[in-house]
């Protein structure tokens, strides 16, 4: 795999990825189309609604997948090499941890109870640092204070119980920076974090950014956050994607009626709404999606065409895209 | 580390103090399980009587007042008196000396049984729980056949066909029970299949086999764990009933099952050999029991007043 990759470039395409589950009930249509590019350096927001596909597409990416669900067209190119054509072993060994690693939503749940934290992160320094045993200790302890844990001697020999969950989310980036892979996934890593941790948190991920030019895939439902950390945003919609752009355009100037519906129900991040306002209805179940736009039983905008006919993805200014038929009327 | 690794300036207030607080309440996991232990009354009686019983059994040659297997014909089913304190068997020989010995042969019984059957129970039960498919089917439905059988007929029909001896018992009980360490096993595994820990080391590149045995073995061993300790007085027990019926470990050397054999024989001239050997079998089941409930209840404090 050529490693010369520079800033800038792309680093992970997914392109056009269809997706579908077997479920009892039917088959769960869980991403139709999507493509997202994360360049080397960058950080890429993922957002949608419970269920709208994020996390599907994440755990695509490492071949993560249950067993029921089948994959209908698209590729995912890691520098170029389309991770869905390799096999399981070849994924373990060449891309997880290696090239890609992933912190999970649930810090307290993602580590393993019987082990201590420094022992966890032992195990991926040894397999992509160091095996030597006094050296892997050493070095377990640099990433523990990389990511400001107060006095990393004691925090070694913690189990994750008796860590709080700030502590054992930076635990966990402690063990996926030790793999020193160059994709960070991050499935809504602050979900389970209090508001000031939370804070640190995005600090410590856009200081790994700078200082490593690490990129990462940050996914979320959370529209502050993305204001916070990310570069380009790509938002979703029942396995679709709604609208993509480059972070202060979207937020300046955005364009789908699903888009403005999120800024505009996050108290605070737009100064200018006083009220908050809610999106009515809920995320359509994906086993029988609307016809058309998905979008549209919820939408303000909507006419006979939008349950017709998707609206395509149509670059509307430059590296700026939304899939409405309205577009233009939408303030 | 470089100037750019550091990646926030200060170190928080609030996470210092929690620091401190940890420090504060240093109890590990390992102290915590004895804590829970020692409430739980029933258990550290059946713990010190185990450990008399390791005692007696290491030190059978030293404690023992007689030869085990030296016949006296002209002290035949004796009463208790100060030179045989338990009085003597059908040949003269003494009671005391041969009870030790014969919980030597007990509790390397009850321990090498776990072994073979938790080896082979846990190790399918693994395989089984971690594969699943068409390897799971294979490995369960041979546990329910297994389980099919009554046990001691099976059990029975295996120690005639391996032999005479120590070996063969333990072979034969062994065989007999690792279904239920291979079904708790499973078990287990499944219940933490899904567990976000075992995503995330799969996604830091673990191979399957470093991920089963550092993070799936580990996590259930406390199941495990109370299982063997549940299991070692139906070994036990299952050892002596085979030893009563003729089968496995053969006169003269001592175990409680052949001695309760002979003793239940002259029953209405002497009843203490049968009882006291009795006793012993009784007397060790019950203490493992204890421990073993006592365990379940230190380990997973959930599960108390469970099943």
């Amino acid at each position: 795999m050529s490693s010369d990759i520079h800033v800038g470039d792309p680093l992970l395409v997914i392109e056009d990825l269809k997706l579908e589950f077997k479920t009892e009930e039917g088959t769960v249509k869980a991403l139709d189309g999507i493509n997202i590019t994360v360049k080397k350096g960058e950080i890429h927001g993922v957002i949608g609604e419970t269920g709208c596909g994020k996390s599907v597409t994440s755990l695509t990416t490492l071949g993560l997948l249950d067993n029921n669900a089948r994959i209908r067209g698209g590729e995912v190119l890691y520098k170029g090499v389309n991770l869905l054509k390799m096999n399981d072993e070849d994924l373990r060994q060449k891309i997880r941890g290696n090239e890609i690693s992933m912190i999970f939503q649930n810090p307290s749940t993602s580590l393993n109870p019987v082990y201590t934290a420094g022992e966890q992160i032992k195990e991926s320094v040894v397999i992509y640092q160091s095996d030597d045993k006094k050296e892997a200790q050493k070095l377990v302890l640099d990433e523990l204070d990389r990511v400001k844990l107060p006095d990393p001697e004691d925090v070694y020999d913690k189990y994750p119980h008796e860590l709080s969950g700030g502590m054992q989310q930076r635990v966990m980036i402690a063990m996926m920076l030790a793999c020193n892979s160059n994709l960070l996934i991050a499935d809504e890593p602050t979900t389970a974090l209090d508001v000031s941790i939370q804070a640190q948190f995005l600090k410590i991920l856009r200081g790994l950014k700078e200082s490593r030019d690490l990129s990462i895939l940050y996914i979320t439902h959370d529209m502050a956050v993305i204001s916070e950390i990310c570069d380009v945003v790509t938002v979703m919609y029942g396995g679709q994607i709604a609208e993509k752009a480059d972070v202060h355009e979207l937020f300046k100037n955005p364009k789908h009626p699903y888009t403005i519906g999120l800024i505009h129900s996050v108290p605070g991040v737009m100064e200018s709404i006083e009220e908050f306002e809610t999106i009515p209805g809920t995320v359509p179940r994906l086993i029988n999606p609307p016809s058309g736009c998905r979008f549209h039983p919820r939408c303000e905008y909507a006419r006979e065409i939008c349950k017709e006919k998707k609206p395509e993805l149509e670059e509307i200014e430059k590296d700026h895209f939304v899939a409405c038929h309205f577009w233009e009327e939408v303030e | 580390m470089t100037k750019d690794d550091s990646y926030f300036g200060e170190k928080e207030i609030d996470l210092e103090k929690e620091i401190e607080d940890l420090k504060k309440k240093e109890t590990s996991q390992i102290e915590l399980v004895w804590l829970r232990f020692k409430r739980n009354k029933l258990a550290l009686f059946g713990l010190g009587v185990l450990l008399m019983l390791i005692i007696v059994a290491i030190f059978a040659p030293i404690l023992a007042p007689h030869d085990p297997i030296k016949t006296d014909i002209y002290n035949t089913r004796a009463y208790p008196s100060l030179e045989h304190p338990l009085g003597t068997d059908q040949l003269g020989r003494d009671t005391l000396s041969r009870l030790m010995y014969g919980a030597r042969i007990a509790l390397l019984i009850g321990l090498l049984v776990v072994f073979v059957s938790g080896g082979i129970g846990v190790t399918l039960g693994l395989i089984a729980g971690t594969k699943g498919g068409w390897i799971d089917e294979v490995i369960m439905r041979t546990v329910d056949a297994f389980l099919a059988f009554p046990t001691l007929i099976f059990g029975l029909a295996l120690a005639t066909s391996l032999g005479f001896g120590l070996y063969p018992v333990i072979i034969a009980v062994g065989l007999v029970m690792w279904t239920r360490f291979a079904r708790i096993t499973r078990g287990e595994v499944l219940s933490i299949k899904n567990e976000m820990f075992i995503e995330s080391a799969e996604a830091i590149g673990e191979s399957k086999t470093h991920i089963v045995l550092r993070y799936f073995l580990p996590n259930i061993l406390p199941s495990i764990v109370v299982m063997a300790t549940i299991q070692i007085p139906w070994a036990i027990l299952a050892a002596a009933a085979l030893n009563y019926l003729g089968v496995g470990i053969q006169p003269p050397t001592s175990s409680w099952g052949e001695m309760v054999k002979s003793g239940s024989v002259y029953m209405q001239f002497n009843p203490l050999l049968v009882t006291v050997s009795g006793m012993a079998i009784v007397i060790t089941v019950l203490a493992f029991n204890f421990v073993g409930d006592g365990l379940r209840d230190a380990l997973d404090p959930v599960r108390r007043g469970g099943k």
